[in-house]
């Protein structure tokens, strides 16, 4: 390999890279300030849990107009029950390496597992997380909270099997 | 007399000789027959024999309920109640109706959770989950004429009812109110009772309640490691919490611990309780009935044919 084309590639390389913020600036969605750059999910069907009651539909941009913040939700950084940083990273370098990306909104399942872990046991489960973020607004709306009915009335589809004993 | 050499054992600990088998030097012993003699005749317990400092099995799990979390969708009744097969209840457990009277555990349902006002912050209802909280030492163990309850090294107090024979002693000694009667069969009485789901911890599961619970109020764990939890809970929001672990001190511990934003008192949970094992009460007596029983008619028996024997000889 001769210098002219090393250097032809380290333009190309550099032209890349500097054009790469511009790329998603066609973006649509009205984000709120100092999100993070790519794609801001629609509605999205939360139905990995789903046993007894139906999936739910949650329709994220509306959410982000009633929230104003990212940091309402998703807690990692700031907000108002931020975890510690220990409380997600491990702190022995390869794990730490491996899970730190700033700037990314990481989805709940990055850190709250489905099940339960006797080497977590005060981190709330996937299920337990959802539940938090999404009763610390609606415990105040319709009768969430107040009665066992509120959950299907509110977010989840009524099933059949939710009235089984 | 002389002093007595220290560690004479060569440096082996008192009562373990140099094969590591049990002795027990004469010193020792004649203070133990002295302490049992004494005992014998002012009836009160050999203390020094046994140490009564019980620290617990160190692995033994616990649950911490967070009060201020619950929502009272009562999940947690109804997997406890498919996890152990009961029958069916009476109204749907989506029925909030059950929320106008205090319940408490009942033969086909081993935990309830109760509905109480709230005066404090937003307003909102505070549920208590009840059940039996698996004390450290369990006072219906220790009133149980026939040992039908253990308290199991992994926490959890079991009750065996083919060792019942229904004299509900348990009932009455247990400061929680836990353990239901079931009065459907006159022939096999049966006390019931939350075993804290002892088969699946075993089998290296969780409780079917905390399994359930969809907010996390529940938290199964080691028990230590979940008064440290809680602990630090009450440190980072002193607002949200008093600062108190329920069941931290009250008679002896308990497995079951909770955490509440209101005073435990208007919870109604029994704030009364003394920080000693209730058991602590009767064991001194208990403890020197079998010795009185037994040794009080040997001296006195021996007294009495020393003085037979002098009357006649005078």
């Amino acid at each position: 390999m001769n210098t002219k084309t090393v250097l032809t590639i380290a333009l190309f390389w550099l032209m890349a890279i500097t054009a790469a913020p511009y790329a998603g600036a066609g973006g649509a969605a009205a984000k709120p300030a100092g999100s993070p750059k790519g794609k801001m999910p629609g509605t999205i069907l939360l139905g990995s849990l789903a046993k007894k009651y139906g999936p739910v539909k949650f329709d994220h941009p509306k959410h982000v107009g009633t929230a104003g913040s990212c940091n309402e939700c998703h807690h990692q950084h700031g907000g108002a029950q931020a975890p510690s940083c220990g409380g997600c990273h491990t702190i022995d370098a390869s794990s730490f390496k491996k899970n730190v990306q700033f700037g990314r909104i990481r989805p709940c399942g990055e850190c709250h597992q489905a099940t339960y872990d006797a080497g977590k046991i005060d981190r709330p489960t996937l299920a337990a997380a959802y539940h938090r973020a999404c009763i610390k607004c609606h415990r105040e709306v319709g009768s969430v909270g107040t009665d066992p009915k509120g959950c299907t009335e509110m977010c989840h589809e009524s099933s059949a099997q939710a009235k089984a004993p | 007399m002389d002093k007595p050499v220290k560690d004479a054992g060569g440096g082996s600990k008192r009562g373990e000789g140099k094969d590591g088998k049990f002795t027990v030097n004469r010193r020792d012993f004649l203070r133990g027959v002295a302490v049992v003699g004494g005992a014998a005749f002012l009836g009160s317990p050999a203390d020094a024999l046994a140490s009564r400092e019980l620290t617990g099995w160190p692995d033994r799990v616990g649950m911490l309920t967070d009060l201020t979390e619950c929502v009272g969708c009562r999940t947690c009744e109804s997997a406890c109640n498919a996890a152990n097969g009961l029958p069916a209840p009476e109204v749907p457990f989506d029925e909030k109706s059950v929320f106008e009277r205090k319940r408490r555990p009942t033969a086909s349902a081993y935990t309830v959770v109760n509905r109480y006002g709230n005066a404090k912050g937003s307003g909102n209802p505070i549920y208590r989950k009840v059940q039996c909280n698996h004390c450290e030492e369990p006072s219906c163990a220790s009133a149980c004429p026939v040992r039908a309850y253990t308290k199991t090294p992994e926490g959890p107090v079991l009750y065996d009812k083919d060792v019942c024979f229904g004299c509900r002693y348990c009932m009455v000694a247990c400061p929680y109110y836990a353990p239901a009667y079931d009065y459907e069969s006159a022939l096999e009485p049966r006390v019931v009772k939350c075993t804290m789901c002892h088969g699946r911890i075993k089998a290296g599961g969780i409780p079917a309640c905390a399994g359930s619970c969809p907010v996390g109020a529940i938290t199964f764990g080691n028990r230590t490691k979940l008064l440290k939890i809680a602990r630090e809970r009450i440190r980072k929001f002193p607002d949200r919490y008093v600062d108190q672990v329920y069941g931290e001190f009250e008679a002896g511990g308990t497995s079951w611990m909770y955490l509440s934003g209101i005073p435990f008192g208007e919870l109604d949970f029994p704030t009364n309780l003394p920080r000693k094992p209730i058991v602590e009460n009767t064991r001194g007596f208990l403890s020197a009935v079998p010795l009185v029983l037994t040794l009080w008619p040997a001296l006195l028996g021996l007294c009495y044919t020393a003085n037979r024997n002098k009357e006649e000889k005078g």
